[in-house]
């Protein structure tokens, strides 16, 4: 075992609960969501060799990013590998998904959380990432927008887009119709 | 969206997310004093970010789930690579190894087991929806994320597993009941952050045409005798299951 795979498996746990929130936001349960992590950490470690480490000076917070920012884009991956399925399901239960909790004008935290959760779910899928990476894990746009193989315009668009998708979601109004 | 102001959508989320340069960020922040219009638009801005924090963090103090720490334990290195299917395989395996004499004898009066686990175990859709921990029976995969999120009755197609109803217990802890698409049923109460199985009851009533137990009418004596014996309440409305959605199962002051 080389130095950065040792390097990987011993920042990986301390990553874990950011990969769950991540997986999470992109999945539509919380039981699909840790299948999604598991995939990501199954794949990880069979590939561990061609993570590229930080530079040996690197801090620890640096290095738990280069991790992050790795782990992301493998989760990010298998997500993809599956959307096919998941656009099936979701058509099926379009109109019946949660969303009439957001309009009716009484809001407990419970119910936001609900409202928001339903309403990423019916963002297009790179819309969800961007929201999913920039405005809830944090990331800066370039760091976004390498997770996503992107050029930064092209993140900052979908964001955009993403944002006012949301918004109006939320708002109880449908987005252009 | 607001065209009164000189200010586009592009910049109010350059500034909330702090990318916008210093310059631009005082510009911005002097006209938004006596413009109430841009107050409001970055106002929201910032309360989209905070709602979705507050959606997802919670995530963050999750117990780590036993199928993702033995993930990131790893095949050792060198050794031969398990794919996923399998490595579920020898899980359920080992999981049901695991399983003491004593165990099975505490609920045996109630379980059938090949009738229940059986086609649980081998369906190949998921894992193993109960688990041990430290002597008693809990919920995991599936049913732990039923129990611990969905509404009672609701009918998503491809759940799983079901809610019936939701109560206390004289002891204050919360308490839902469960059926399973083989056409199981269950009660499981929140103790000590899981879902400890209380019931599992197989053979009862006839599963509905979906596999499901015909809802929660169709309560079992064993169901109703553990009801009995907990000192069940009345069940939660909606709302307060909603509340227990947002704010967690745990029992309040545990």
């Amino acid at each position: 075992m080389t130095d950065s795979v040792a390097l990987l498996r011993q920042t990986l746990p301390a990553v874990l609960p950011r990969l769950r929130r991540f997986a999470r936001t992109l999945a539509r349960n919380a039981h699909d969501a840790d299948d999604l992590a598991q995939t990501a950490i199954e794949r990880a470690l069979l590939r561990a060799a061609q993570w590229r480490a930080p530079p040996p000076d690197a801090a620890g917070e640096q290095i738990e990013a280069a991790v992050r920012s790795w782990m992301f884009g493998i989760v990010k991956n298998a997500w993809i590998d599956g959307i096919r399925s998941r656009k099936r399901e979701r058509a099926v239960v379009k109109g019946d998904d949660g969303m009439d909790e957001v309009a009716d004008g009484s809001h407990t935290a419970a119910e936001d959380r609900l409202a928001i959760v339903a309403a990423m779910q019916r963002l297009p899928e790179e819309q969800q990432l961007a929201v999913s990476l920039v405005l809830i894990e944090g990331l800066s746009y370039q760091e976004a927008a390498d997770v996503m193989e992107v050029p930064v315009g092209t993140l900052t668009s979908r964001l955009s887009r993403g944002r006012e998708a949301l918004a109006a979601l939320l708002g109880g109004k449908e987005p252009s119709e | 969206m607001s065209t009164s102001s000189p200010w586009p959508d592009a910049q109010l989320h350059a500034y909330v997310d702090g990318v916008l340069d210093a310059d631009a960020a005082a510009r911005l922040e002097a006209d938004a004093r006596n413009d109430a219009a841009l107050a409001g638009r970055i106002a929201r801005q910032r309360e989209l970010r905070t709602l979705l924090r507050a959606a997802f963090d919670p995530v963050l103090d999750e117990p780590i789930p036993r199928r993702l720490s033995d993930a990131l334990a790893g095949p050792a290195p060198g050794a031969a690579v398990t794919p996923i299917g399998a490595a579920r395989k020898q899980h359920v395996q080992a999981a049901r190894a695991a399983w003491s004499v004593r165990e099975w004898g505490a609920i045996a009066a109630t379980l059938v087991l090949g009738a229940l686990l059986g086609p649980l175990v081998f369906r190949g859709s998921g894992n193993l929806p109960i688990e041990t921990e430290r002597g008693r029976l809990v919920a995991a995969g599936y049913l732990d994320s039923a129990l611990s999120t969905q509404l009672a009755g609701a009918t998503e197609e491809r759940a799983a597993a079901r809610i019936g109803l939701s109560f206390r217990a004289a002891g204050g802890e919360y308490c839902r009941t469960f059926s399973l698409q083989t056409g199981a049923g269950g009660l499981a109460c929140r103790r000590d952050g899981r879902w400890a199985v209380e019931v599992l009851d197989g053979a009862a009533q006839p599963a509905g045409t979906d596999g499901f137990r015909q809802a929660a009418s169709a309560l079992s004596p064993t169901m109703l005798g553990a009801l009995t014996a907990l000192g069940a309440g009345d069940p939660l409305t909606t709302d307060e299951e909603r509340q227990r959605l947002g704010a967690g199962w745990d029992a309040p002051g545990r």
